[in-house]
C-alpha cells in the first residue's frame, strides 16, 4: 500500500502559501518519513519556481499537481487575515478545491494536511494501516488552554464539527463518497449554509466536511467517521505569534490572552503538531525552519 | 502603580504562564501515550496495562481489545503487547516527571519556557 501526505497551496498577493507548504513538507519528511504531493495552481507554481527554485521544490515534493484555478472564486472570496491584533488584511482565500484531494491523491493511504498545520511529531504515523477508511477529528484544543474553544457544533444545527485541518483517507468507497459529497455541498453552498445555519456566509471546508459527514451518517450524529489517533488538533489563532524556533520540533509562541488584545503569555511546545493560523509568523521564521529541517 | 499591586500582577502573569505550560506538557504526554497496533490506537493507561496483565495471568496469549474509537482490534501476541505498552508508559511518565519538575521549580516566566 502506498502512503503519503498531501497539501494544497494557492498564493494570494500577500501570503506565500507554497513557501509554507515547502517548510511543512520538509517537516513531514523529517517526522513522518513519507513523500508529499502538492496541489497548486499555475500562477503559484510559476512564482515558486522563480522565487524558490525548481530544485528546492523537487526536494520538498515528490509530486506537484498544477491546476487552473477558478479565478472568479479566487478574486471574490475575500477573507480577513491577521498578523496578530495589530495587522488586519482582507485578501483572497482559495479553499474551494479540497474535495479534489481524493481523486488527485496518488496514494492508497493519504494524510491530507493544511499547509499551516505544522508537523512536529511522528504522531500521525499511527494512521498508516488503520482499520478505518477515513479519520477526521472532532476534538480540537487551543494552545492557550484557558481560551474559549471554537464551537463543537455547526451553527444552530447541532451537528458535530469535523475539522478539515487534517484528514486521513484510504482509497475506498466511503472516502470517495465523502469527498464527492463535499463537492456537492460546495456546488450548492448557499442552500446548505442556510439549511445548517453556518455562522457566516463564507465557504469553509470545516463546515462542508461536517455537513458531508452528517449526510453520510444518514443525517445523524454518529461515529461512522472516526477520530485521528491523536488526542486533539492543537491550534493557535492568527492573533498569536511565533517568538522563536528553539530546535527541531521545538517552538515558543506568544499566545494572546482571552479578551485582552495585545496582552500575551509565552508558551513552549515540543513534539506536538500545531496549527499556526498566523501565516506571517511562519514566514518570518522560514529561514530558521528551513535550515533545521533541511539537515 | 502601587508597587505591591505591580508585584501581584507580575506574579499573576507568572502563574498564568506556568498553568499553560503545565497544560502543554500534559498534552504532549497525551500524544506520546497513544500506541497503535493492527490498525487500532490505544491510550496507554494503568487500566490498560493492568487488564492486559490480568489476561496474561489468566493464561491468555491473544485477545480482542476495544481501541479509542471502540473498534475491536485483535492482539495476536499479548505478551509482546504488554511489554510494548509498559515500556511506553515508563518512558513517557519518566520524561513527564523530569519536565514537570523543571517547570515547577522555575520561578520566572522566562525560566518556565526554558529561556
Amino acid at each position: 500500500m502506498s502512503k503519503g501526505a498531501m497539501m494544497f497551496a494557492h498564493n494570494n498577493e500577500e501570503i506565500d502559501y507554497i513557501k509554507i507548504a515547502c517548510l511543512n513538507a520538509l517537516m513531514i519528511q523529517a517526522n513522518l518519513d513519507v513523500g508529499v504531493t502538492l496541489v497548486t495552481d499555475v500562477g503559484t507554481l510559476k512564482w515558486a519556481k522563480e522565487s524558490l527554485g525548481a530544485d528546492y521544490l523537487d526536494q520538498c515534493f515528490e509530486i506537484i499537481i498544477s491546476e487552473d484555478p477558478d479565478y472568479v472564486y479566487k478574486q471574490n472570496n475575500i477573507r480577513v487575515f491577521r498578523d496578530t491584533v495589530y495587522t488586519t488584511k482582507h485578501l483572497p482565500f482559495y479553499n474551494c478545491d479540497h474535495w479534489k484531494a481524493y481523486e488527485l491523491s496518488p496514494y492508497d493511504e493519504t494524510l491530507f494536511i493544511d499547509a499551516d498545520y505544522l508537523i512536529m511529531s511522528d504522531a500521525l504515523n499511527r494512521c498508516w494501516g488503520s482499520a478505518h477508511e477515513v479519520m477526521i477529528n472532532k476534538d480540537i484544543s487551543e494552545l492557550y488552554f484557558g481560551r474559549t474553544q471554537e464551537n463543537s457544533t455547526v451553527g444552530k444545527s447541532g451537528i458535530d464539527t469535523y475539522w478539515a485541518t487534517c484528514i486521513y483517507f484510504q482509497k475506498s468507497e466511503l472516502a470517495e463518497h465523502l469527498f464527492y459529497m463535499v463537492k456537492y455541498i460546495y456546488d450548492n453552498y448557499a442552500y446548505y449554509r442556510d439549511l445548517y445555519t453556518t455562522p457566516n456566509s463564507m465557504f469553509r471546508n470545516d463546515y462542508a466536511f461536517s455537513i458531508a459527514v452528517h449526510i453520510m451518517n444518514g443525517f445523524s450524529n454518529s461515529d461512522l467517521i472516526k477520530q485521528l489517533p491523536i488526542p486533539a488538533l492543537y491550534k493557535s489563532f492568527d492573533n498569536d505569534d511565533i517568538v522563536s524556533i528553539n530546535g527541531v520540533n521545538d517552538i515558543t509562541l506568544l499566545l494572546e490572552k482571552p479578551k485582552c488584545h495585545g496582552d500575551y503569555i509565552l508558551s513552549r511546545f515540543k513534539g506536538m503538531d500545531v496549527h499556526v493560523m498566523n501565516k506571517w509568523a511562519i514566514l518570518r521564521n522560514y529561514d530558521k525552519l528551513k535550515e533545521l529541517y533541511s539537515e | 502603580m502601587d508597587p505591591k499591586l505591580a508585584r501581584a500582577l507580575e506574579f499573576s502573569q507568572y502563574r498564568e504562564t506556568l498553568n499553560n505550560q503545565m497544560q502543554a506538557l500534559k498534552s504532549q504526554v497525551e500524544v506520546k501515550l497513544m500506541h497503535s497496533i493492527n490498525g487500532g490506537t490505544f491510550r496507554v493507561s494503568p487500566e490498560l496495562i493492568t487488564f492486559v496483565d490480568l489476561l496474561i495471568a489468566k493464561g491468555q496469549s491473544e485477545t480482542v481489545l476495544l481501541d479509542i474509537n471502540n473498534t475491536p482490534i485483535k492482539i495476536a501476541d499479548l505478551a509482546d503487547f504488554s511489554t510494548d505498552i509498559l515500556s511506553r508508559y515508563h518512558e513517557v511518565t519518566n520524561d513527564y516527571l523530569t519536565q514537570y519538575e523543571n517547570i515547577r521549580k522555575a520561578r520566572s516566566v522566562t525560566k518556565i519556557v526554558g529561556k
